[in-house]
């Protein structure tokens, strides 16, 4: 470390030195359109030779050397804009870039090839971008847009099947990705138990998935960061817009509240299940609604508010039994401060928090959990001359844990009223991060993040002898809870137990032509909370669990190379990236862990590690009337629980076995095609292996029960998924005067009507008595309509 | 459970289920104990029966026997031995068995020049003090169900298992059995309650209450047993594990056996429907 230090000092005094006779432009890229900032914008001198892009503020800052200068200003899907200027002193130059109707038609080569340099040039790699004009665009099920069924189209990319909350992002589970929407942490990504994600596309601007050489701004998850933007808001005019469709209507509404200066964004989207099944006479209720809300006010050039705000919740009812209902909440505010040309910061200040409620009417009680966490970030971003870019920042965390409490909802309940120990931690964090080029041909990102956790008071522990909380008992070779030997309390804010971690990052970008790259990543990430689950995926039953005296935090390294090209002057691009992620301190189970209510969780948990590799391939056409890409990937993810010492056997006999999530062939064919300027036509084609699975080996009766017998842990597969969807959208020709704009989209969802197994279970057929074999599959052939409109 | 509910939930709202052909491996044939020694309050528990079998692949739907087998059981404090007699194939009785509660009883089997043993204490049964019949109560206001109440012991974790049996003198014929281990965590000290909800009950239906505690193992066990043999397809369900009971094969542990051994005292209660 101290190494790094010295090493960054000197490229500081450097660069300073080298300063002289050199000039800043600075600004922010706005769409002229609707006022929204633009983030990724590429802004670069005309021989591609130098660049840089906005940021997620769409403020942009480049420094050259004294001079007359055109400057390209290339963003996809807009017009680009050549601006020439005289550079004989720092200048403040915000651009507006308009939007052309068709993103992929020819005239937008130049811009095309910008960005496409671009990405060969940078460091940055296992990432994608996606805009949501290209989510927008995919097919779906029942016609509801959902960003997190579109990434799962990316290489590396998997979810656990239809109807499963999450995602898999590189052989990781689904608690190890870190989800922000503008900044706010989600803790629950799913709708309906999976069935439809979190965010309204409406209100989302764009998303990055970083499933590799993760910036060191971001930590506390070890597999990817997947940075949801919501829009700004229209500083121009007052617009609307929606839409209808099977299973839920979304409005938007957003404008200027001071024109070009500050801006409010409204929307909301609720489904309406609940009435077919009142038709249905189902007496079974389930029902889901979110809103998001955006306010930014521009104080001055240099200072500007952001307010956002997302509210989501999911009621479910199950006749007389039980209700149910979870959602998230976060609230953020930020401050976008410019100190000078050079030197950006913004200050996030963010609440957010998951909740989880299930009342048993007929047992009397109800059951509430849930996380709240307090987020406070300030990052900064400072250009050093040309050739360095440093990103510097700190972040605090404090997380407040209700694992659990039970209330009774009357009187004659038998049940006892308790609560769960409440658990409390803080997470800072620093970081300092260099974007170096070193040549035209090297570019380099290295930085550094420290992180820490500190678990706090009060609370009251089990102690176990040798502090074992989980006994082997070898003579019956199973795993049992041990036996507390005492207690230990903490008083308030003392420290429970503390980690720190230091996290390098670098990445490495070596061009050997405009058109040719190649790219090497290493991070070291933490993780300090633990999603406590054993089903076979994420449920928003799941309660999130600090580390502390018995949990350690999950230490992941990944290292990542990969080969980039375009191929015929940008029309197609080709990205190959392989990968290798290990994670220690990965929690596992015992058999027949009890995980429900349980203030000691030690006792159902033994400690683990994880591993995946693959390789992916990504094949881009980024123009032309057909568009779309090709990914496929071949990847092993797996776990092992090896026994603690030479006596006990581990779970699986201490051997690797495969995590529900490993996938060895994942390939998905994603394309768009525009016919006439009213139809657009769209398809899906996936193939995966199948998920792991248990099938029985063997069976034998027990007091008349018939109990099939597991030996191995996700030996077998489940057949091979595939489906082909597809989608074609309809633009109503219009009167030019009227500002109404619709347009339908008919989508089909599994067009061939494959029954893929969700899963496949075993059972006593109750007529013949014979055993059989039975396959649960979710969406068959599946039609969707739904109707948009904006004016 | 509340997975289980929601997954059905769910699924009947998108999902389709059918049968399908899949090719299963047989893993190696292992001994399968069934030794659960009941006393049953009011009685002398003299007559008892261990049955042994052997797994066998999925789709053979028999019960393999285990026949000439060794079957004895020693009360560790008395020392009394209680050798149990194959009466038909893998059945084992025995008619002079002496439950002592709290003693400590030790099984010993040995079948095809294995040894399988396990040791157990016979545990006390709280009593059931009330049952009555309402139609408010229960998961739906629209069927009847049959509540009982029993005190949870004092200053101890406890497990017990509910049997419910549903019986129709007038065509002789038993309706439906339910059966569940019950974790006591939430009702430390207090008086439980339970119920037993049916759309079929009749007037003269009898019900018949057993009620029975057990160790945190059995319980786990049974639970595991229960969530398996019960597997509910969706994304909630939990992996399946192999279920290891509480015997051990002393002769080659490779060769380690399923099932259990417990003893345990039991209240029995009927009710008759009204």
């Amino acid at each position: 470390m101290k190494y790094k230090i010295v090493l960054w000092s000197m490229f500081l005094l450097t660069a300073i030195s080298l300063q002289a006779q050199k000039f800043t432009i600075s600004g922010k890229i706005t769409n002229k359109l609707d006022g929204e900032t633009l983030f990724g914008v590429n802004i670069s001198t005309s021989d591609f030779k130098r660049g840089t892009t906005t940021n997620e503020y769409g403020f942009y800052t480049f420094t050259l050397p004294k001079g007359e200068y055109k400057i390209l200003i290339s963003y996809l899907g807009f017009k680009t804009l050549v601006k020439e200027i005289n550079l004989n002193k720092n200048q403040l130059l915000n651009l507006e870039l308009t939007e052309i109707a068709d993103a992929l038609d020819e005239i937008v080569l130049s811009s095309k090839e910008a960005r496409i340099r671009n990405k060969i040039k940078r460091p940055q790699m296992s990432v994608t971008k996606l805009s949501v004009k290209t989510i927008k665009q995919a097919p779906v099920v029942l016609g509801e847009v959902d960003i997190l069924k579109t990434i799962t189209l990316l290489p590396g990319v998997t979810t656990n099947g239809e109807g499963s909350s999450g995602f898999n992002v590189r052989g990781g589970a689904a608690d190890q990705n870190l989800v922000l929407l503008d900044e706010a942490t989600i803790y629950n990504t799913s709708h309906l138990f999976g069935f439809f994600s979190v965010f309204n596309a409406d209100a989302i601007k764009d998303i990055n998935l970083y499933k590799g050489g993760i910036p060191a701004k971001f930590g506390g998850r070890v597999s990817s960061v997947l940075d949801v933007r919501q829009k700004d808001g229209n500083t121009k005019k007052i617009h609307f817009n929606g839409g209808v469709g099977l299973i839920s209507s979304r409005l938007l509404i957003e404008g200027p509240l001071k024109k070009e200066k500050s801006s409010f964004l409204f929307a909301g989207r609720t489904s309406y299940v609940n009435l077919f099944l009142k038709l249905a006479k189902n007496n079974n209720r389930t029902s889901f609604y979110d809103f998001n809300t955006k306010l930014n006010y521009e104080i001055n050039e240099n200072n500007k508010l952001y307010l956002s705000g997302y509210f989501g919740q999911d009621d479910f009812k199950l006749e007389n039994f039980f209700e149910n209902s979870y959602g998230n909440n976060s609230f953020n505010l930020r401050w976008n401060h410019l100190f000078n040309s050079k030197l950006f910061s913004n200050l996030s200040l963010v609440y957010s928090k998951y909740n989880y409620k299930l009342t048993f009417n007929q047992l009397e009680f109800k059951w509430v959990s849930g996380i709240v966490d307090l987020n406070m970030k300030y990052d900064f971003k400072y250009s050093i001359g040309e050739k360095y870019r440093l990103n510097f920042g700190i972040n605090f965390n404090k997380y407040n844990f209700n694992p659990g409490e039970i209330n009774t909802t009357s009187d004659t309940s038998s049940i006892n009223e308790r609560k769960l120990d409440q658990k409390y931690a803080y997470e800072p964090a620093i970081y300092a991060e260099l974007e170096h080029k070193v040549s035209d041909k090297l570019n380099l990102r290295y930085g550094l993040r420290f992180s820490s956790f500190y678990r706090v008071g009060q609370q009251t522990f089990q102690k176990y002898q040798n502090d074992l909380a989980v006994i082997y008992n070898a003579d019956l070779d199973i795993y049992e809870r041990a036996t507390p030997i005492g207690t230990e309390t903490f008083g308030k804010g003392k420290t429970i137990a503390s980690f720190n971690g230091l996290e390098p990052r670098m990445s490495a970008a070596y061009q050997f032509n405009e058109n040719t790259s190649v790219k090497a990543s290493y991070q070291r990430v933490n993780q300090y909370l633990h999603l406590i689950s054993n089903t076979n995926s994420a449920t928003p039953l799941d309660v999130w669990a600090p580390s502390g005296m018995y949990m350690k935090p999950q230490k992941s390294n990944q290292y990542a190379i990969g080969y980039f090209k375009n191929l015929k002057g940008g029309k197609y691009s080709l990205e190959i990236e392989s990968y290798f992620k290990d994670v220690s301190n990965r929690i596992d189970y015992i058999d027949g862990a009890d995980l429900i209510a349980k203030n000691a969780l030690e006792t159902e948990i033994l400690s683990g590690e994880s591993r995946a590799y693959g390789l992916e391939f990504l094949l881009r056409k980024n123009k032309g009337k057909f568009t779309g890409w090709m990914s496929y990937t071949w990847s092993k993810s797996e776990q092992r629980v090896k026994g603690r010492t030479a006596e006990e056997t581990g779970i699986n006999n201490g051997n690797w076995y495969n995590t529900a999530y490993d996938r060895t062939h994942d390939l998905s064919i994603t394309g768009s095609y525009k016919l006439t300027n009213r139809w657009r036509f769209g398809a899906n084609f996936i193939f995966q292996t199948g998920r792991p699975t248990n099938y029985p080996s063997g069976q034998y009766q027990f007091e008349d029960t018939l109990v099939p017998v597991f030996v191995t842990r996700n030996a077998e597969r489940l057949p091979a998924y595939h489906r082909l969807d597809i989608s074609a959208s309809y633009t109503p020709k219009r009167n030019k005067n009227r500002k109404w704009k619709s347009e339908w989209v008919f989508g089909v969802y599994n067009v061939y009507g494959r029954k893929n197994a969700a899963s496949i279970t075993f059972r006593e057929n109750e007529d013949t008595g014979l055993n059989e074999a039975v396959r649960t599959s979710i969406f068959g052939f599946m039609p969707g309509i739904t109707y948009n409109f904006k004016f | 459970m509340k997975n289980t509910i929601i997954s059905l939930l769910l699924i009947s709202l998108f999902a389709c289920q059918d049968v399908v052909q899949v090719d299963l491996k047989t893993a190696k044939e292992r001994l399968v104990i069934e030794a659960l020694i009941k006393w049953k309050n009011n009685t002398i528990g003299n007559v008892q029966t261990i049955k042994l079998s052997n797994t066998s692949s999925y789709y053979n739907n028999q019960r393999v026997a285990a026949i000439g087998a060794n079957v004895k059981i020693t009360n560790k404090t008395t020392l009394q031995e209680f050798n149990f007699v194959e009466t038909q194939d893998g059945i084992y009785k025995i008619s002079n068995f002496v439950p002592i509660l709290n003693n400590v009883y030790a099984l010993e089997i040995t079948y095809k020049n294995q040894v399988y043993k396990a040791e157990e204490a016979l545990l006390e049964a709280p009593e059931i003090i009330e049952i009555n019949q309402t139609l408010e109560g229960g998961f739906s206001t629209e069927y009847p169900e049959v509540n009982i109440a029993f005190n949870d012991f004092e200053n101890q974790e406890d497990y017990y298992r509910i049997i419910y049996e549903h019986y129709r003198p007038s065509t002789d014929k038993i309706i439906e059995t339910v059966t569940f281990a019950y974790d006591s965590r939430f009702e430390q000290d207090n008086q439980i309650t339970d119920f037993f909800e049916s759309e079929d009950f009749e007037t003269d239906d009898e019900i018949e209450i057993s009620l029975y505690s057990i160790t945190h193992r059995f319980y786990t066990f049974l639970n595991v047993l229960e969530s398996q043999a019960d597997s509910q397809p969706g994304p909630f369900s939990l992996p399946p594990v192999n279920v290891k009971g509480n015997c051990i094969n002393t002769t080659n542990s490779e060769n380690y056996p399923y099932g259990y051994f417990s003893l345990f005292q039991m209240n029995k209660e009927t009710y008759i429907f009204q």
